[in-house]
């Protein structure tokens, strides 16, 4: 039988089905809260920084939304974890959904809000520690 | 079958051949059988391809039949459904008037609101359209009721029976215009009918042809009209009753096993369609429930907006007073005679934990909920702008 699914990437499917760092971290680093459940995606990212190399140790999130929503999330977390924060910012909501095999139009913009979790994620870290995107920069 | 290989003239070539009367036979047959499932006569019954069809019938044949005259509003239930609401929306580019019957939060038109609108002495309307059943919310309207206050005023009703047909008894000769659908009570896709009272003025849209009744031109599609007649004679009041102990079953399993959810539509199951259930479930999104669930192949629907190709809600949650952000979490679950007991079970079990997994990963929660209440009593919340930030409105 045809599944509904079949709007989605094999991908998106095999990440809404197992989505990959999923949960919080206590005390982290910096956190990124998107969305409103008005639009009905909300995405709370977690990082924990190693204060000396900038380096994303741990990540986790948590979504609630549609299936795009959750694979999205799974997907830019699983992209930052490791990564340097400046390499973690330049992550762009296109290398997601590209390394998702796509997404459904009408779920480009509203799903994809992970990326944007994750870059306040890093300026919540960065201002906690007085430092600013600048330093990012160059 | 025979109707696809053996009968293979059309009804109108009756006075041609010996096979356009055994055609003819079958149509009259088909048309005194589901006539006199609503209790009006078989001329006042017009086959045609649907829901959707008779919908647009209904509504522009009215319009089309009252051009240039003075009148010239409608009143529709702003829970109709989309193909009355969409023609209506058409005839607006067209000069007609809509207006919107408010409900009540369970989906019941709001009868002051109509007698409201119809004693409008320099505007009557020229028709009333609300439905019986709501394939969303289940509620089932007390049609003779509404009958009576429209006729009160002299103004026509158009009642859309699509999801209550064989379902709920209906009395269509108490109303002017009635939607029914073959598919939805097992029949054949692509077949329905508009009940037409006889004597009302109405134009017919498919021009070219006297078939039914001269109402609708073009050869009517017989097999499907025949499946149709069949269906109706095997949907007892027996299967309506059996299926409406399995919702209730449902109903039962479902409260036991889930937590944090609202029903929508009415709460006693006698104002609900006997094979209806729905529910709007906190914290997770209907479309990631729907999937999980279609995987196991079970198969029910939502007013999400996720869902949805447009990404907006469902106008019936909206309409009953549900705010957005409530109504991603719904789902509705419509059983038919196929269904067993263990079907349930196994459904419940599967859907509380795929709930439960939805939950576990979600930021939102109880307390969630709480402050984004405070915020939008507060007003910090602007609905129509879309992504937001909550950190935004958090800090300050």
């Amino acid at each position: 039988m045809i599944k509904m699914a079949h709007i989605y990437s094999e991908e998106v499917m095999k990440l809404f089905m197992n989505p990959k760092n999923m949960g919080e971290i206590e005390n982290p680093s910096g956190l990124g809260k998107v969305g409103n459940p008005v639009c009905g995606d909300v995405m709370w990212i977690y990082i924990k920084v190693n204060d000396e190399t900038d380096v994303i140790e741990d990540i986790k999130v948590k979504t609630f939304g549609c299936v795009a929503a959750i694979a999205t999330s799974s997907k830019t977390t699983e992209k930052a974890k490791g990564k340097t924060l400046k390499e973690a910012y330049k992550i762009t909501k296109k290398q997601v959904a590209d390394d998702l095999g796509g997404l459904p139009k009408q779920k480009m913009h509203c799903s994809n809000l992970a990326v944007d979790a994750l870059q306040r994620a890093i300026i919540n870290y960065l201002e906690k520690n007085g430092r600013s995107i600048k330093d990012l920069e160059g | 079958m025979p109707y696809f290989t053996e009968i293979i003239s059309p009804p109108s070539s009756d006075y041609g051949h010996s096979f356009g009367v055994e055609a003819k036979e079958a149509l009259d047959s088909a048309r005194e059988t589901i006539a006199a499932k609503i209790n009006v006569k078989p001329s006042e019954i017009i086959f045609t391809s649907g829901q959707a069809e008779s919908n647009n019938f209904a509504v522009k044949g009215i319009a089309f039949a009252n051009i240039g005259k003075e009148r010239k509003t409608f009143l529709a239930s702003n829970v109709s459904h989309s193909t009355v609401l969409d023609s209506l929306s058409a005839l607006k580019k067209l000069g007609f008037i809509v207006k919107l019957i408010k409900v009540d939060s369970k989906g019941f038109i709001d009868r002051n609101h109509l007698r409201e609108l119809l004693s409008d002495s320099n505007d009557t309307p020229l028709l009333v359209s609300v439905p019986h059943g709501n394939v969303e919310i289940g509620t089932v309207e007390d049609i003779k009721e509404i009958a009576y206050i429209c006729h009160e005023y002299n103004v026509p009703l158009h009642v859309e029976a699509t999801y209550s047909f064989c379902k709920v008894p209906f009395d269509a000769s108490v109303v002017d215009l009635a939607t029914i659908t073959s598919h939805l009570i097992h029949g054949p896709k692509g077949v329905g009918a508009l009940y037409i009272k006889k004597g009302l003025k109405i134009q017919k849209l498919i021009d070219g042809g006297l078939q039914e009744n001269k109402k609708r031109g073009g050869t009517e599609n017989l097999p499907s009209i025949v499946g149709f007649a069949k269906a109706v004679e095997i949907h007892s009041q027996e299967i309506n009753e059996r299926v409406a102990e399995l919702r209730d079953y449902l109903w039962q399993t479902f409260e036991k096993k889930i937590s944090d959810f609202q029903i929508t539509g009415p709460t006693k199951t006698e104002k609900r369609l006997p094979n209806h259930f729905s529910v709007v479930i906190s914290y997770v999104e209907g479309e990631s429930i729907l999937l999980h669930l279609d995987l196991l192949d079970f198969m029910i629907a939502t007013g999400s907006a996720c869902s949805s190709k447009q990404l907006k809600a469902s106008h019936v949650l909206s309409a009953i007073g549900l705010p957005t952000e409530v109504s991603h979490g719904s789902v509705r679950i419509g059983l038919s005679k196929y269904n067993t007991k263990e079907e349930i079970d196994q459904f419940i079990e599967h859907l509380s934990s795929i709930i439960a997994r939805l939950r576990a990963i979600s930021p939102m929660n109880a307390e969630f909920m709480r402050e984004w209440q405070d915020l939008k009593d507060q007003g910090a919340i602007i609905e129509e702008e879309h992504h937001h930030d909550i950190n935004d409105a958090e800090d300050d």
